[in-house]
């Protein structure tokens, strides 16, 4: 094992990618150097110098809060001298020889160490830096001079005369960061190559064979933009984009923890997200259903599902830390709007002032205090006030009939759901069961939520009320439900009920910073650095029902607002990023300063508002990006070697990438394959053997072991806004021995028996059920001679385990596997 | 799970990077440079591999490791009010202490505590570290083995052994670098995301392996018929078909990582069968791990195994002890750890000699614990609830100084008072064991520089200097 002393770490990676525009190839020192800054040097000026030496006190005329004020220097003369620790003063300092930094202590050896290294690598200090602020929490001017807080400003899109390429406006910014490096884009793809791209890009399904003909013998330059309008139209379109969001939004269908028990109606939010793509929904809307959708006046069924939002996080069934439990859900809550709707990560604020960013603890906790009055309902019905009333009625004749026969149920379960209760409470520590206690309209926000999470126990905790009931109780209770049952037919369907929230309608209890001495309430509040750009609802929202505090509803504006510089390019970016594999900024839940800069700024901003003008359409932002030169080239690139020193992590866009298929698009383009694919849209989840969309296979977060699994779909924990894309010996061995692979590669050779007689036509659908293209005439040559076609006697006859093994050879192969 | 270059030595690996130029997607640059830059360790690592025996359920300290006379002494009254009373799982109020009938033994030359329910290991005690003082947060399995596990009870973050996999990589490209073993069908609570890699990779996540099941690896077996010339002439246009694609893309070289990939499993499903046969092992090795009787022969043979594992370079194996939270003893805690230790006291004392007689235990860093310990108040009657707040552990090899107690809880073992060692502490203790410094392996998550212990946690120095 070799020993290192100098261990470049993954910050290293961040400054590749943000310097990677320049486009030099040296740029991997550089970037070494400034990711040193920032390992070793910036968090010892910003907690050791610049309280004294920095913004608000120049102590000794020294600022070492900036490049130029550690060159300039102070009264002694200049801190630091590039290149040259022993001529620095900085560095005499730290060694307290002449002068004595920082004054009570010495600093570690080992920092010291950096701080030479650092000066005599040249002092680097990344650009995107401008000033070093102590983390007081006060927020300056140069913080908001950061680009993501800077207001969106629509620029024209850059003219060059030279330019032939450009189709939209998008490419013509694109052109401009190519010319600047005299590279040349790629050719535009073909169109099979282009109509497997469109179709996974928008439906995440492979084009049949017959879909393919009709787009090739279509010569009219109109075909391809009638084909995006087509697919965007499609319901399979919803069924595919629902997917990132419900990544981002740590969508699972489990309770997380131990249980692990499944939520059943939880697939009722995944079909919102679903409907919200295919009606095209406009982003401020999506965001307030889903964080205040229970706020609306209307009572909108679909409002109420959305906000399920707030019910996604882990539940621990049998926790009687009832406070602990709840100060996790609500931390929970806070850091997941943070990343989905700001694309900041706060939770760093929670426990101290942001140490990279503007966020000063308290803006956390104003966050938080959005979500303060929130409180989890379960199975309330959401239906409309016509669906309710019918219901009623039918339900009005039926309980009449059963009164007599429910009556003595309820009679028989008495004594067993008094013990139950009783046991429950009793496990609580004696706070919490004092809220349970109290009477519903003496409590505060907080004690409901208690005593929530206590009556919560009484159902689902140690089996619930009636696992240990008497013999002869338990016989009498199933013969009643039997009786009960002969009444089925009068019973009215049930309405459908959801996980949901709603506020507490009483007195909220304050938000407090736990580390703060005087457990002052924070009252809810947007994000400090934007308050000088956003005179957004400062105010309570008025346009709530009775009953609620409209907090959420005013936090949904403020994401919602055109003018929010931060949250509008968020989501613009994050649609860009599905289409390329890599966002304008690569780093897509974080804008901050560990997070990668804009390649393209101008076309981010550009995109972000038009997509506003266009009315917050997604539609009509991915027609945008899909007609655009940009997204239709080739991946194959003549130049791509020369490019790729110049350019290493192609992020001018001079070629488009080849992608691996998402787990769902392999499993979904197997079962399009073998012809099993249900069309059926929506409804609740299915174990992964039926032949439905991935997306309704239901999902545990305790799992690891199935097809999807494999291929590094989200784990439902956290939000994830980019997957990893992990190559891996398990995944060779899953699609080769694996059953799921072997079963639908015999189902595809099934099916392709049954179409065709002719051995050749048969083996090219093979081919172009699997990689979309015709297969080369080597290629067929190497498929005939695998099934031993034109060898004896049955030269015209394909036996259908050789067939299944070809279509498993290629659901296995990267021509399958991958997007051009 | 290992990823492909993981298994690549380090300068391949990095002779990979130059050669395709960085022109990755840089999703795939991400975990690969990942990779690459954490291959070194920070400092001299005193331990290469670890074994980590968990007492899943929580263990009984004060039945174990850390006699308390008081507790005896006042078995039957309520807990003294001079301490405070801590929310317990089961919520039971005021129960009277229960006395702990066990018969201690000062072992070895250290003259180290330990009772009558783990002899075998109590003759090992001269190589072995106990720590009387940890404490934890969660009040409940779920959070507890998830905690012990990624350092927090809250789910979401990379299990030890997968930080341990990101920052030292694989020592043999032909294993997984994460393997989880348990001692019955049962699965441990919260499951795989024990040993998950949270936000990171999965290709840095653990691999559960069952030693007895023919197929011990998922899908590493051929299916039925599909092995011999049939698979050859499948893989063979296999290659062919995926190099055509490669040449027609070239600077694309996940490509080409997918290509090896295929080599690796076939590697894989060569030698990992070769591991785990225990046909190799001598009948007094087997009997040294008691896999001649049946109450240890589950356990035994995991160990065994572990220990043929270690010796081929696995970096991290996890064994579960009565996985399913068995050793959570609620009531009647005499029959529950007396079957439990018998189970697992032999096999674990035979493998810490086994290690020793081979030359391995100074290279292998042997945990034995459980999620917490358990209360010296009773839960009804006869058992003890989950006591997070104070608890033992151990430690053995891998540069650890035997025959020492680190720490002390107070004088009825409830809170932990003298040297306290979060779980971050030990964490961040067997990461320095490992070489590396749990404040500089980094990983960049969204905008969050993550550590393993949370930007917590520092090395217990006595467990090396005694």
């Amino acid at each position: 094992m070799s020993i290192s002393i100098q261990k470049p770490s993954l910050l290293a990676l961040v400054f590749v990618v943000s310097v990677s525009t320049v486009g030099l190839a040296d740029d991997a020192r550089q970037a070494e150097r400034a990711a040193q800054f920032e390992r070793e040097i910036r968090p010892v000026l910003i907690g050791q110098c610049i309280k004294c030496h920095g913004e608000s006190k120049q102590e000794g005329g020294l600022r070492l809060d900036t490049r130029t004020g550690l060159l300039e220097g102070g009264d002694s003369g200049p801190a630091v001298v590039e290149g040259n620790p022993d001529q620095s003063l900085l560095i005499d300092a730290l060694h307290h020889r002449d002068l004595e930094m920082p004054p009570d202590s010495k600093l570690p050896n080992k920092t010291i160490l950096h701080f030479e290294r650092w000066v005599a690598g040249g002092a680097v200090w990344p650009e995107t830096i401008k000033a070093l602020h102590p983390s007081d929490g006060n927020i300056t001017d140069a913080d908001r001079q950061w680009w993501a807080f800077l207001p969106v400003t629509k620029g024209d899109p850059p003219i060059d005369p030279r330019d032939v390429w450009s189709q939209t406006p998008i490419d013509r910014f694109v052109w401009q960061g190519l010319a600047g490096h005299s590279i040349h884009p790629a050719p535009a793809a073909d169109k099979i190559t282009l109509i497997r791209r469109l179709y996974f890009s928008l439906i995440g399904l492979p084009p049949s064979p017959s879909e393919i003909d009709s787009f090739l013998k279509d010569p009219s330059p109109a075909a391809f933009e009638a084909m995006v309008d087509r697919l965007l139209s499609d319901e399979r379109y919803g069924e595919h984009w629902a997917r990132f969001w419900l990544d981002l939004v740590r969508y699972s269908e489990s309770d997380g923890w131990n249980q692990d028990a499944y939520r059943p109606n939880i697939w009722r939010y995944r079909d919102y997200v679903v409907g919200a793509f295919n009606r095209d929904l406009p982003y401020p809307r999506f965001v307030l259903d889903q964080l205040a959708g229970d706020e609306a006046v209307d009572g909108d069924p679909a409002g109420l599902i959305a906000a399920g939002f707030l019910r996604l996080g882990i539940y621990e069934y049998n926790q009687r830390d009832a406070r602990g439990q709840w100060n996790d859900i609500m931390n929970e809550m806070t850091d997941v709007a943070g990343d989905v709707f700001l694309g900041m990560s706060l939770a760093c604020a929670r426990c101290h002032q942001h140490k990279f960013d503007p966020i000063p603890q308290r803006d956390y906790f104003k966050l938080r205090a959005f979500f303060e009055p929130v409180c989890w309902r379960d199975g309330v019905v959401a239906a409309t006030a016509t669906e309710r009333q019918a219901y009623q009625e039918k339900l009005v004749a039926w309980e009449e009939a059963t009164q007599p026969i429910r009556q003595e149920i309820a009679e028989l379960l008495e004594p067993y759901e008094k013990r139950k209760w009783a046991s429950t409470v009793d496990k609580f520590p004696l706070d919490i069961q004092a809220c349970f206690h109290m009477p519903t309209n003496d409590r505060t926000s907080w004690q409901e939520q208690m005593a929530y999470l206590v009556s919560r126990q009484f159902l689902e905790e140690g089996g619930g009320p009636y696992k240990s009931m008497k013999k002869e109780d338990s016989e009498k209770h199933e013969a009643l439900l039997k009786k009960l049952a002969a009444f089925e037919e009068i019973k009215p369907e049930p309405l459908p009920e959801v996980m949901t929230v709603s506020d507490f309608s009483g007195l909220i209890s304050p938000t407090v910073n736990p580390d703060d001495a005087s457990r002052r309430s924070i009252p809810p509040g947007f994000l400090e650095v934007l308050s000088n750009r956003l005179e957004l609802p400062t105010a309570v929202e008025q346009s709530v029902r009775e009953g609620t505090s409209g907090r959420r509803t005013a936090l949904a504006h403020w994401i919602g607002d055109p003018r929010n510089p931060l949250t509008t390019r968020v989501i613009v970016n994050r649609i860009w990023q599905q289409h390329f594999g890599q966002g304008i900024v690569s780093t897509s839940s974080d804008f901050g300063r560990l997070g990668d800069s804009p390649t393209h700024p101008e076309l981010l901003d550009w995109l972000t508002t038009t997509f506003i003008d266009q009315g917050w359409s997604l539609k009509k932002l991915h027609k945008l990006i899909l007609l655009s030169s940009t997204w239709q080239q080739s991946a194959r690139h003549p130049e791509a070697e020369r490019y790729q020193a110049l350019d290493p992590n192609e992020r001018l866009l001079w070629r488009t990438r080849v992608r691996r298929l998402q787990a769902e698009q392999i499993r979904d383009a197997m079962l399009t394959a073998s012809g099993e694919l249900s069309s059926e849209v929506g409804g609740p989840s299915v174990t992964e053997d039926k032949p439905r969309r991935s997306l309704y296979v239901k999902s545990f977060r305790n799992q690891n072991d199935t097809f999807l699994h494999g291929f590094d779909v989200a784990n439902g924990l956290q939000s994830v806004s980019v997957r990893d894309t992990t190559t891996t010996p398990t995944q060779a061995l899953l699609l080769l021995n694996g059953k799921y692979a072997l079963e639908h590669a015999k189902k595809l050779a099934d099916r392709l028996l049954k179409e065709g007689t002719d051995p050749d036509i048969t083996l090219r659908n093979a081919f172009r059920w699997t990689w979309g293209t015709e297969p080369s005439e080597s290629e067929l040559d190497l498929a005939r001679q695998f099934v031993n076609l034109g060898l004896g006697e049955d030269s015209y006859f394909i036996e259908p385990s050789k067939l299944a093994d070809f279509c498993h050879v290629l659901f296995n192969s990267n021509q399958f596997l991958y997007l051009e | 799970m290992p990823s492909p270059i993981e298994y690549l030595p380090n300068a391949t690996r990095r002779a990979w990077l130059q050669q395709s130029g960085a022109g990755l997607g840089s999703i795939a640059l991400n975990w690969m440079l990942a990779q690459d830059a954490s291959s070194d360790t920070h400092h001299r690592p005193r331990a290469k591999s670890v074994i980590w025996l968990f007492m899943e359920g929580g263990p009984s300290h004060l039945d174990l490791l850390d006699p308390k006379p008081l507790l005896n002494k006042l078995a039957g009254k309520p807990l003294p009010s001079s301490f405070r009373e801590p929310i317990t799982a089961m919520g039971e109020k005021g129960s009277p202490l229960l006395a702990s009938p066990r018969q201690w033994t000062r072992c070895g030359e250290s003259g180290m505590m330990a009772s009558d329910w783990i002899p075998n290991i109590g003759e090992c005690m001269d190589d072995i570290a106990v720590i009387r003082s940890c404490w934890t947060n969660g009040i409940n399995h779920a959070g507890g083995v998830c905690q012990m596990n990624t350092c927090i009870n809250f789910a979401g973050r990379p299990s030890l052994g997968a930080w341990i996999h990101y920052g030292l990589g694989s020592a043999n490209e032909n294993l997984p670098a994460f393997v989880v073993m348990c001692d019955n069908a049962g699965r441990p609570v919260n499951g795989p995301r024990n040993w998950g890699s949270g936000f990171m990779p999965a290709t840095h996540q653990g691999v559960r392996i069952n030693g007895t099941d023919p197929e011990p690896i998922p899908n590493l077996n051929f299916p039925e018929g599909q092995s011999g010339s049939r698979l050859e002439s499948k893989l063979g246009l296999l290659k062919q078909f995926n190099q055509s694609f490669a040449i027609t893309h070239p600077q694309q070289s996940e490509l080409d990582a997918r290509i090896r990939s295929y080599e690796l499993a076939f590697r894989m499903q060569a030698q990992a069968p070769e591991a785990l046969d225990l046909s190799q092992e001598t009948s007094a090795t087997e009997e040294m791990y008691g896999l001649d009787q049946k109450e240890t022969e589950n356990f035994g043979r995991n160990c065994l195994l572990a220990r043929r594992l270690v010796e081929r370079g696995v970096r991290f194996v996890q064994l579960y002890s009565g996985a399913g939270s068995k050793w959570d003893s609620h009531s009647a805690i005499e029959k529950n750890h007396s079957n439990l230790c018998r189970s697992m006291d032999k096999p674990v004392a035979g493998l810490l000699r086994d290690l020793k007689q081979r030359g391995l235990l100074d290279e292998t860093l042997v945990i034995w614990g459980g999620e917490f310990g358990r209360t010296p108040m009773s839960e009804k009657g006869d058992g003890r609830d989950h006591n997070p707040t104070g608890f033992s552990i151990w430690m053995a090899g891998g540069g650890v100084k035997g025959g020492q107690a680190i720490g002390a809880t107070d004088e009825l073992g409830l809170y932990a008072i003298e040297d306290k060692m979060h779980v971050h502490d030990i964490h961040a203790s067997i990461l320095w064991l490992m070489g590396l410094d749990n404040m500089r392996l980094t990983y960049n998550h969204k905008g969050r520089i993550e550590r393993p212990t949370i930007n917590e946690g520092h090395f217990q120095k006595r467990l090396i200097t005694g």
